[in-house]
């Protein structure tokens, strides 16, 4: 029996004290001055700068959900996508910081998909997990196993 | 009266009025036609764009437009406007996200054809359509420095062979007055047709793209070009000091993000870094405008051609009245009337419907190699498929419907008339 998909808001993956984590590390690196050196000396400094962390929401592991979010399509095949993350604002690749690992979820779809456009929202249904690997990288800490995604 | 002998009369009926006939049916096929290439051309670039390049998660290059980086260092359409220090590749390469990197240097040509600059991380990396690697038809990857490895149909079109020596143009025109004529460059492989740009590249070592650019410092091809000759020029440092564009893969799919990020705000060089998805989606976004112009056009064409066959019952009907009364006398009732014109415009549409789409595929069939050749673009599923079946059923039913106007009007006389006419 299929069990009713529960409909998440992006804070619901957040762990509690999360927003008081990210106020600490704002405050710390509020007094730092911009870093000015090579690539990997940079991202670094930047990682810093990426607000958030791996932290998870244990309980939400293997729950049917449904999260509302833009594609950002990890392959050229936007007809038969068979993998992207979902982010929560539109333009997560363009001048701004990334969002944190834990407000960004890989989806995987088993059937492809094909999307029309990636400045259009959409709602994606299907299983969350925590992301097994976990590096400090900055990759995403949610994985879904996409069921249905919805044009909004 | 039976189906099957409506149907013979249907037909019966068309022949006898055939040059009409043709003439609707011809409207109705360029209609068709018209409205189902659009759409089959507009699937089919799609298509062969998507197939293009597959596992590349960043290109990366000089600062400039995400559209421009992907369509000429992916697609080979267009140009840079600047290039990126070698310096940056290998701080990128050497990156511990990175997994893979393939460097592209353009900017030659050859009989218009685009000289790509690379190394062997082209040929191990790359991957297109699905997932399939560039495999060699003949011949091996370049070692030499003027080794050249050819796409498919450049040696197809060239008549190339391994073993010939070929002389390469300087900049991106099909005649150049300016080659590096004093550095042939000899045919060592051969690859595989891919069904993408590729096919028409001809690939050389980076060091060969230095060394056929000694004495071009200026722009221009100075005296050092000449006093260089092919033998002395190997003695010197060719180690590249620029490149225009590289293809990132990265260990985990997951840190594009991140990663783009790092990159568009590397502080020691402009660069830009885009995700090949989000390029292409911005370019079909561009695109779109136009596309669904030409849709709505051809669809208005489709209703024109509905409204021929609609003309083309009406203004006989006065003339069939007669028709209609023997029709009766043989023992059609006022209701096979009405149901006979309708199947005259299904027939006429279905008719009308499929000769379009024979011209149709016959067209694309002939024209395909030539937008290949000149667009670069090889169209991908141009045979039939669900949506000419769709728009051949739709225009049959919109056909019909349109006929019970006329029809019902013919049932009307029918009654009226009875077996004698008064025209």
């Amino acid at each position: 029996m299929a069990e009713t998909p529960a409909s998440l808001e992006w804070a619901a993956l957040l762990p509690p004290g999360e927003a008081a984590e990210i106020a600490r590390q704002q405050a710390i690196t509020l007094s730092r001055a911009a870093p000015h050196g090579s690539l990997a000396d940079d991202a670094r400094a930047m990682s810093e700068l990426q607000f958030g962390t791996f932290n998870t929401v244990r309980s939400l592991h293997g729950r049917r959900v449904r999260l509302k979010g833009y594609i950002v399509p990890l392959d050229v095949r936007l007809t038969h996508l068979e993998a992207f993350l979902l982010v929560p604002f539109f333009g997560a690749c363009l001048h701004a910081p990334p969002p944190p690992p834990n407000q960004t979820v890989f989806v995987r779809a088993r059937k492809p998909v094909k999307i029309d456009s990636v400045y259009r929202p959409v709602e994606s249904q299907g299983i969350l997990r925590i992301a097994r690997q976990s590096s400090e990288m900055g990759a995403s800490a949610y994985e879904l196993d996409l069921e249905t995604l919805k044009r909004l | 009266m039976r189906l099957a002998t409506l149907l013979n009369l249907a037909f019966r009926s068309l022949l006898n009025r055939r040059v009409t006939g043709a003439l609707t049916l011809m409207a109705v096929a360029l209609s068709v036609a018209l409205f189902t290439g659009v759409e089959k051309v507009r699937q089919g670039a799609r298509a062969s764009f998507e197939r293009t390049v597959s596992g590349a998660d960043l290109i990366v290059g000089a600062r400039s437009g995400p559209i421009n980086l992907l369509l000429y260092s992916i697609f080979r359409v267009g140009d840079a406007t600047a290039n990126m220090t070698w310096r940056s590749y290998e701080e990128i390469a050497s990156d511990p996200r990175v997994a893979w990197t393939i460097p592209l240097s353009l900017g030659d040509a050859h009989k218009g054809y685009r000289v790509v600059g690379t190394d062997e991380n082209l040929f191990e990396h790359y991957r297109f359509g699905e997932d399939q690697t560039l495999t060699f038809a003949s011949g091996e990857p370049f070692r030499d420095l003027f080794d050249v490895v050819l796409g498919a149909e450049v040696a197809r079109n060239l008549g190339y062979r391994i073993g010939d020596d070929i002389v390469l143009s300087h900049g991106l025109g099909e005649v150049s007055f300016a080659d590096h004529d004093n550095k042939p460059f000899k045919v060592v492989g051969i690859l595989e047709a891919t069904g993408t740009p590729i096919d028409r590249s001809l690939n050389v070592s980076l060091p060969a793209i230095e060394a056929i650019h000694v004495g071009w410092e200026t722009g221009a091809k100075t005296p050092l070009a000449t006093i260089m000759t092919a033998d002395r020029v190997r003695s010197l440092d060719l180690k590249p000091d620029e490149l225009t564009a590289m293809i990132v893969g990265l260990k985990s799919r997951g840190t594009v993000l991140k990663m783009q990020r790092d990159l568009n705000t590397y502080r020691e060089e402009p660069l830009l870094a885009v995700i090949p998805g989000i390029a292409l989606s911005q370019l079909w976004e561009t695109v779109g405008i136009a596309e669904r112009l030409l849709s709505a056009v051809s669809a208005c064409v489709i209703a024109v051609g509905l409204v021929v066959i609609l003309v083309s019952i009406l203004t006989t009907l006065n003339e069939r009245r007669r028709e209609m009364a023997i029709l009766r006398s043989v023992g059609a009732a006022p209701g096979d009337i009405f149901f006979l014109l309708v199947l005259e415009a299904a027939v006429i549409a279905f008719l009308g419907a499929l000769l379009g789409l024979l011209v149709l595929y016959a067209g694309l069939m002939g024209l395909a190699p030539l937008i290949q050749a000149r667009a670069g673009v090889s169209l991908v599923g141009l045979g039939p498929g669900v949506f000419d079946l769709v728009v051949l059923v739709t225009l049959m039913g919109l056909a019909s419907f349109m006929a019970m106007f006329p029809a019902w009007r013919a049932f009307r006389n029918a009654l009226a008339d009875g077996l004698t006419v008064r025209v």
